[in-house]
């Protein structure tokens, strides 16, 4: 039995449709990611899930039994907020102690819980502290030591790494991962960042005006986007995109005419339909997909930036036809700005998207 | 620091001088007049005393009937200042949280009440208290006064409560508290220095109202401070220097009040004319 | 009902007291008011209905425009005096850097006393003419008259006690507003060569403007409900050269016993309160927009 399944679900706020009737299904155990950019409704999506958004119609569904009118805590869900949401008021112990009080659980039993809690997550040594006492890390600690004292069906993340620095982030990031390993748990994290969604999730669903436009295990969305918008979005830098249309098409195979990178035809193997000659399509390849090659076997292009990071450069270069492009390379060469190079685009890795942006 | 030109500082310095010399210098005068007989004030107000006797202030004491003027103005305060900050508190909840559908209907009430002239009440609300025999009863007074007070004073605490952010509601609601759960625990605490804040200035208002006290609290027995003492000034005009020693007992608490609590004060006057 | 709808309703309890309060100290009894304006009460025996006729008699009595006359006078001197004292006391303190809160409560100080008390010492103390400090100077310098008692003085004077009380607040606030012009707008102003006028003049001011226009309204209200010391120190009188439209509504109800009269002048004073209450709704509308 799916641990959350959502049906039919749709949001309107006064007259604006938040979200889009949309169906989705966790299953238990899951860490799914939702993703998407400022706006597309992943965090009101979470928040009708945990109970503090009402529905606007369709169900919400934990273990079978139908949750769409009841509050939080008859939903047996806990979530880790962006600003933590700690009470600055109470103590690390109080806090974590607050749920369990409001339900009536006796102080022992309480204590001992909370005892628990703070032993997973490192804490025993500041539960008499108050929360400005802490670092950014511990604070979040503390806010999902909250959660998980409940034990929950479900835990629910909104965007928990966005307040913290880059270095802190990362550390994070891996608690994260390592707590949902330990705990075997169902978990929904929201983020806009899709380096934590890519390195998370067991599936993500990428979200875009109150639509699902992909959900998928990191890897297929990444191999196999279904349309422009999850090609772009998913992948840094950003997917390459270029005008185009359809020469010549084969049982598995395409051929297509890019009039802004050198004359000749190119080969696309990534097709899952057979669209018609002469269809103007959107030809999209990542900056990692593009290979260098000789004078004879690829097009020229010049380089315009050169941005060194270390072990991986980018090279964002310019062909004679008006193409920009990026390209990443992973050996160093002695490449100033303004050298000619020459690059091959690889057949397995061109996508094709129509021009209303579906994959081809 | 922008460098100010020393010669307008030292004009700056004459003017804030001379305001200082005005605010304080009638003040002054009560002090050294409370210690003076009638004759020798008549003779130089300005002049200093020659003893600090303190016969006016005993005088004053009695005349004022100042023994029943300090409890029913201190039940008077307490009682307004109690009712404001709770009613207050709790009505600022879900204006602040915008829980209720006709929040927008209330706050427009609440601010437009801060404009209505207390004579737009006051003529009804005497002649029932007067029928129902709550003339002179410093509770029901209370509840008067509160009620003037209570729309500045809500919007105060409304902008306090803003401050606390919604996330703390939300963690809360999914811990499973109810909306006065959440109050309780979540937003009074975190509410206390605004409480406090209110507090101050509606005691202050209090103790210093005049319309309303000395409306609804006629009778000897119902006197505040502040009404005893115009009882007294009036009917004993001629002997000044105990009439000063009066205004001294009613000055010296509310002065003395206010310097311990200046930060409180100036904060709370503040607070709703200044944005941000 | 959802529960999360129910959640929402138990939050109407916690407004109740406050508005019941409210309702009825404050709206019914402004209702029944309105009401009044229309009858004859003396309190006591039953009202009779008397359509317009009180508003006639009062459209009729010189007294009644001489109050409204100076509720007008009284309201143009204090959106001039005291605010104009107030901005420049309060720029000045702005120089002051270590004394400014000294110098804050002191000018503070005849705010925060009772009316009474301040209207007895000006009166008794100050003004007097057998025992008072001008009474002195009378009889050993210059023959002054008494300012109360004279019917061209009157109003200023006691407008000029109650702004002795009040303009404090005004500069309080308005120093509180200054200080909360960014640094950075003075600093950048200052680096083009700004001198000091020039700075108040086109970085300060409009940065407090939305104070200032609050506090314009807060006064412009308040003076047309002013009472306590008009009533403290002169009645109303000299021949009603005091004569305020708050001290008329209160002759009207508690010495002659007219109610219907004194809740028809409550009606003015409220119409006037509303204009000005329409701006200050209009000035805090994102209180009611958030």
């Amino acid at each position: 039995m799916a641990t959350l399944e959502l049906q039919n679900i749709e949001k309107h706020f006064d007259s604006v449709r938040v979200i889009q009737p949309l169906d989705l299904s966790v299953v238990h155990g899951e860490f799914v990611v939702f993703v998407g950019p400022s706006g597309c409704g992943k965090s009101t999506l979470l928040r009708m899930i945990a109970g503090l958004e009402s529905v606007s119609s369709g169900t919400i569904s934990i273990d079978g039994k139908n949750v769409t009118n009841l509050p939080p805590v008859h939903r047996n869900v806990a979530m880790v907020f962006q600003n933590y949401a700690l009470y600055p008021h109470m103590t690390v112990e109080e806090n974590i102690d607050f749920g369990l009080r409001i339900a009536g659980m006796p102080k022992a039993q309480r204590r001992e819980k909370v005892m628990e809690a703070a032993r997973i997550l490192k804490l025993e040594a500041y539960l008499a502290r108050k929360p400005k006492a802490l670092s950014g890390g511990q604070r979040q600690r503390v806010a999902i030591g909250r959660a998980i004292v409940k034990k929950p069906k479900l835990f629910l993340f909104d965007e928990p790494l966005s307040n913290l620095d880059a270095e802190l982030r990362f550390q994070t990031r891996l608690e994260i991962a390592k707590l949902h390993q330990d705990l075997d748990a169902t978990m929904i994290f929201v983020t806009h960042d899709q380096v934590e969604a890519m390195t998370l999730a067991d599936r993500i669903v990428v979200l875009r005006d109150g639509r699902i436009e992909q959900v998928g295990t990191p890897m297929q969305i990444y191999d196999d986007p279904a349309n422009v918008f999850v090609a772009g979005f998913i992948g840094s830098p950003k997917m390459n995109f270029l005008d185009a249309n359809i020469t010549a098409v084969c049982a598995d195979r395409a051929w297509v005419k890019i009039p802004t990178l050198a004359p000749g035809d190119y080969e696309c193997r990534t097709l899952r339909s057979r669209p018609a000659v002469g269809t103007e399509i959107t030809v999209g390849v990542r900056s990692e997909h593009i290979d260098e090659s000789s004078s004879v076997l690829g097009f020229p292009a010049q380089i315009s930036i050169l941005e060194r990071l270390g072990s991986v450069s980018y090279a964002h270069v310019e062909t004679s036809h008006g193409a920009r492009l990026s390209i990443e390379r992973r050996v160093q060469r002695g490449d100033q700005v303004g050298n000619i190079i020459y690059l091959q685009l690889m057949p397995e890795r061109i996508f094709a998207f129509a021009k209303t942006g579906e994959r081809l | 620091m922008i460098r100010t030109d020393p010669r307008p500082a030292l004009l700056a310095r004459l003017l804030l001088g001379l305001m200082v010399l005005v605010s304080l210098a009638p003040l002054l005068l009560v002090a050294i007049n409370a210690f003076k007989s009638h004759a020798d004030i008549v003779e130089n107000p300005l002049s200093l005393p020659h003893s600090l006797a303190s016969m006016n202030f005993k005088a004053a004491w009695i005349g004022g009937n100042f023994s029943v003027g300090v409890v029913n103005s201190v039940l008077l305060t307490g009682t307004t200042v109690l009712v404001t900050v709770v009613f207050g508190a709790l009505a600022a909840f879900p204006l602040a949280r915008r829980r209720i559908v006709i929040w927008k209907l209330v706050t427009l009430y609440f601010l437009c009440s801060v404009t209505v002239p207390i004579q737009l009440f006051l003529f009804p609300m005497y002649f029932l208290y007067a029928r129902l025999g709550l003339i002179g009863n410093v509770f029901a007074t209370a509840l008067i006064i509160a009620a003037i007070n209570l729309p500045l004073s809500i919007m105060l605490l409304r902008t306090y409560i803003l401050t606390i952010p919604t996330e703390l509601d939300d963690a809360a609601f999914i811990d499973g508290a109810s909306p006065w759960q959440t109050f309780r625990y979540v937003i009074l605490p975190l509410m206390k220095p605004g409480c406090v804040t209110v507090a101050v200035i509606v005691s202050l208002n209090t103790w210093n109202e005049f319309l309303i006290t000395s409306t609804f609290q006629q009778g000897d027995a119902g006197f505040t401070m502040t009404l005893g003492y115009h009882a007294m000034a009036g009917a004993m005009s001629p002997d000044l220097g105990i009439m000063m020693a009066g205004a001294c007992i009613v000055i010296v608490p509310i002065i003395a009040f206010f310097l311990f609590l200046q930060r409180l004060f100036v904060d709370g006057m503040t607070a709703g004319a200044v944005k941000g | 009902m959802s529960q999360i709808a129910e959640r929402d309703r138990s939050y109407l309890f916690f407004a109740l007291p406050a508005l019941g309060l409210s309702l009825c100290v404050i709206l019914v009894p402004a209702l029944l008011t309105v009401v009044l304006a229309f009858t004859d009460w003396d309190g006591v025996s039953m009202p009779v209905w008397l359509g317009l006729e009180n508003f006639r008699d009062l459209l009729n009595d010189i007294t009644f425009w001489r109050a409204i006359f100076n509720n007008v006078k009284w309201t143009i001197i204090f959106l001039t005096v005291p605010m104009a004292i107030a901005l420049v006391v309060a720029s000045l303190l702005l120089t002051r850097r270590r004394s400014q809160s000294v110098y804050q409560s002191i000018f503070l100080l005849p705010y925060i006393l009772s009316p009474i008390a301040n209207a007895s010492i000006w009166s008794n103390m100050i003004f007097d003419q057998r025992s008072g400090v001008l009474g002195y100077f009378s009889r050993h310098l210059l023959a002054l008259h008494d300012p109360l008692g004279h019917v061209s003085t009157a109003l200023y004077t006691v407008a000029s006690v109650d702004i002795w009380h009040f303009w404090g607040y005004l500069a309080v606030v308005f120093f509180a507003a200054m200080r909360q012009v960014p640094t950075e707008q003075l600093e950048a102003a200052y680096l083009e060569g700004a001198g000091g006028w020039q700075i108040f003049r086109h970085i300060t001011l409009p940065n407090i403007l939305p104070t200032i226009a609050l506090m314009f309204v807060m006064v412009t209200i308040f003076s047309f409900l002013t009472f306590d010391y008009v009533f403290l120190m002169t009645g109303g009188g000299p021949a009603h050269s005091t004569e305020l439209l708050s001290t008329l509504a209160y002759g009207f109800a508690f010495r002659s016993f007219e109610v219907g009269k004194a809740t028809a002048v409550a009606l003015f004073m409220s119409v006037f309160g509303l204009m000005a209450a329409y701006a200050y709704v209009w000035m805090s509308r994102e209180s009611l927009q958030q």
